[in-house]
C-alpha cells in the first residue's frame, strides 16, 4: 500500500496559531520502510495518528492507495506504551490480531508460538505482561503486528524505552521479519542510528510547527545488520543528518572525530 | 506452604485472644455473667449446632443476603457500565446514586416496610438497593478508568461494539468490579443482619436479639462470633475467586 500525505496541517485543541504539523507532504511507496526522525515534540506521533485516521487533519489529506500484491487493507499501529493488554498472556497478545481476523485458536497460537520461539520468547508464552521486561513486551507487540499481515505498519518509537543493546537486537529482529514479510512501514524515532539502520528513506521533522526539513535516501544494501553502524559510510550519513538539526553540533562532532583520528 | 503460613498468621491473633480469655476466666478475673469462658461458649455453640437452630438461622440470613445481593448486582453493574459509556446517562443518574450511596441503608427500611409489609421481600429489597448502589458506582468508576490506549489498540485491530466490550472493557474492569463485589457482599450481610435485629423472627440478627432479650450471654457470643466469621469467610472466598478470575493482578 502506498501512503501519500499531501499538505497535512494538524492543529490540536484550541491551539490553531501554531499547529503541531504544518504543510507536511511526503510519499511512502509500497513495501518501503521510511523513518520519520525528529526531536521530542516535533509532531511525529501526531503524524502517525493522523495517517492511522485517529486524528483528523485540519488541512490536507492522507491517501492510502492499495498496491498489487497487498495482503490486506489494514493499517496497524505499534505503540510505545500500553503496547500489550495486561489481562492476556504473551501468547494471547501475540495472536490478538489473528483472533480479530477470525483465525481459529489452534492455528493462531501455533503461528504466534513459532515467532515467539524465533525471538527468544520460548517459555514466556503463558506469562502475563506484568512479569515481562519492556524488551519482551515490545517483541510481542511487533510479532502481533507482523502476524496480522497489515498493508501498512505505523510504529511509534517502539524501541525508545530500551537499553542500547536490547534496542539493537530488536532492530535486527524487525529487519529480519520485514525482509521475510514485506509491507509498508512508517517508523517514528528520535534515534539517528536507528533511522539509518532500518530505513530506505529518512524524513527529518523540525518542531513548532512540525514540518519536513529534509528527506534523505539511505543508500545501504539489504539485508543489513548491526555491523553496518560501525562503517565509515554510516558515520558520514549520521554526520549529514546531524548537520540538518544543528550546525554547531555537527561541527563539534566532526572536530571530535578528527581529533580521535 | 505459603498459604498455610498465611492462615497461621490470620488465625494467630483470635486464637491468642481466646486463650487469654479462657485463662482470665479460669483465674476468676472476669465476671462469668458478662464474660463466660470460651469453653462454655463452645458448649452452647455445639448445643445450637445439634439442635439445628444455628444452621437454619445461618441459612436464612445467607439466603436473604445473597438473594438481595444478586437482585441488586445485575442491574447495578449494567447501570454502572451504561453510565460509564454514555455521558448523558451518567449526568442523569450519578447524582442519584451518589446521594443514595451516602444514605444509611436502614433509613429506607421503614419505607419498604410501609410499602411491602414486614416480610422477607422488604428485607431482600433493602439489601438489593445497597448492592445496586455500590456496584453501579464501582462499575462506573471501572469503565471510566479503562486506559484509552487499550481501547485504541483494540479498535486499531478492528474491534467495535460487543467485541470491544468483550476484549477490553470487561477484562479491564474486572479488578475494580471484584472490589465492588467484596464491598457489596459485606454490606449486604451488614444490612440483612441489621434488618433482622429490627424486625425478624429468624436469621442471625434475630438470634442475637433474642439472646440479648433472654440474657443468654453464651448464646449471644456464639451468634456474634459466627456473624464475624461469616463476614471473614465471604471476604476470603471472594479473594480466592478474584485470584482465579484476575490472574494478571497476582
Amino acid at each position: 500500500m502506498r501512503v501519500d500525505c499531501q499538505h497535512l496541517t494538524v492543529a490540536l485543541g484550541q491551539d490553531t496559531e501554531i499547529p503541531v504539523l504544518r504543510d507536511v507532504t511526503f510519499e511512502v511507496r509500497s513495501n518501503q520502510l521510511v523513518t520519520v526522525l525528529g526531536p521530542s515534540g516535533c509532531g511525529k506521533t501526531t503524524l502517525l495518528r493522523t495517517i492511522a485516521g485517529l486524528i483528523p487533519a485540519t488541512e490536507g489529506r492522507v491517501c492510502l492507495e492499495p498496491a498489487a500484491g497487498d495482503r490486506s487493507s489494514s493499517v496497524l499501529l505499534v505503540f510505545q506504551e500500553n503496547s500489550l493488554f495486561p489481562w492476556m498472556t504473551a501468547l494471547e497478545n501475540a495472536a490478538f490480531g489473528l483472533k480479530a481476523q477470525g483465525v481459529p485458536r489452534p492455528e493462531r497460537e501455533a503461528a504466534a508460538h513459532e515467532l515467539m520461539r524465533r525471538f527468544g520468547l520460548a517459555g514466556y508464552e503463558h506469562r502475563y505482561p506484568n512479569v515481562m521486561s519492556v524488551g519482551m513486551k515490545q517483541r510481542v507487540a511487533v510479532i502481533r503486528c507482523f502476524l496480522s499481515n497489515p498493508a501498512v505498519m505505523l510504529m511509534d518509537e517502539p524501541f525508545a524505552a530500551l537499553d542500547p543493546r536490547t534496542r539493537l537486537t530488536l532492530q535486527e529482529e524487525l529487519l529480519w521479519l520485514w525482509e521475510r514479510n514485506r509491507g509498508t512501514i512508517v517508523f517514528v524515532t528520535h534515534d539517528i542510528e536507528e533511522a539509518i539502520l532500518l530505513s530506505d528513506r529518512i524524513l527529518i521533522l523540525d518542531k513548532r510547527p512540525g514540518r519536513i526539513v529534509a528527506e534523505i535516501d539511505v543508500p545501504f544494501a539489504r539485508p543489513r545488520d548491526a555491523a553496518l553502524t560501525l562503517t565509515d559510510e554510516f558515520l558520514a550519513l549520521k554526520r549529514q543528518i546531524w548537520s540538518t538539526f544543528d550546525d554547531t553540533l555537527a561541527v563539534r562532532l566532526l572536530r571530535a572525530e578528527g581529533a580521535a583520528k | 506452604m505459603k498459604h498455610g503460613r498465611n492462615l497461621a498468621w490470620k488465625l494467630g491473633v483470635p486464637a491468642t485472644l481466646l486463650v487469654i480469655w479462657q485463662i482470665c476466666a479460669m483465674a476468676g478475673w472476669l465476671h462469668p455473667m458478662f464474660f463466660p469462658p470460651p469453653a462454655a461458649i463452645w458448649r452452647a455453640g455445639m448445643q445450637m449446632v445439634r439442635s439445628g437452630e444455628l444452621a437454619l438461622n445461618l441459612w436464612t440470613t445467607l439466603t436473604r443476603a445473597f438473594l438481595g445481593f444478586a437482585v441488586g448486582a445485575v442491574p447495578g453493574v449494567a447501570l454502572g457500565v451504561w453510565m460509564g459509556r454514555a455521558p448523558k446517562i451518567r449526568l442523569a443518574f450519578e447524582p442519584f446514586f451518589a446521594s443514595l450511596n451516602s444514605t444509611p441503608r436502614l433509613v429506607l427500611f421503614p419505607v419498604f416496610m410501609v410499602l411491602l409489609g414486614i416480610n422477607d421481600t422488604a428485607r431482600v429489597l433493602l439489601v438489593a438497593v445497597g448492592s445496586l448502589t455500590i456496584l453501579a458506582m464501582h462499575s462506573l468508576d471501572a469503565v471510566r478508568s479503562v486506559a484509552p490506549g487499550y481501547v485504541e489498540l483494540a479498535v486499531n485491530y478492528g474491534y467495535r461494539g460487543w467485541g470491544l466490550f468483550r476484549e477490553v472493557y470487561f477484562p479491564a474492569c474486572m479488578p475494580r468490579l471484584f472490589t465492588g463485589f467484596r464491598t457489596a457482599i459485606g454490606r449486604a450481610l451488614v444490612v440483612e443482619i441489621s434488618a433482622e435485629l429490627l424486625s425478624s423472627t429468624n436469621g442471625m440478627g434475630s438470634t442475637i436479639w433474642l439472646a440479648w432479650q433472654t440474657f443468654s450471654i453464651d448464646r449471644l457470643y456464639v451468634a456474634v462470633l459466627i456473624v464475624a466469621m461469616l463476614g471473614s469467610a465471604v471476604h476470603e472466598s471472594l479473594l480466592f475467586l478474584e485470584r482465579r478470575a484476575v490472574p494478571w493482578k497476582a
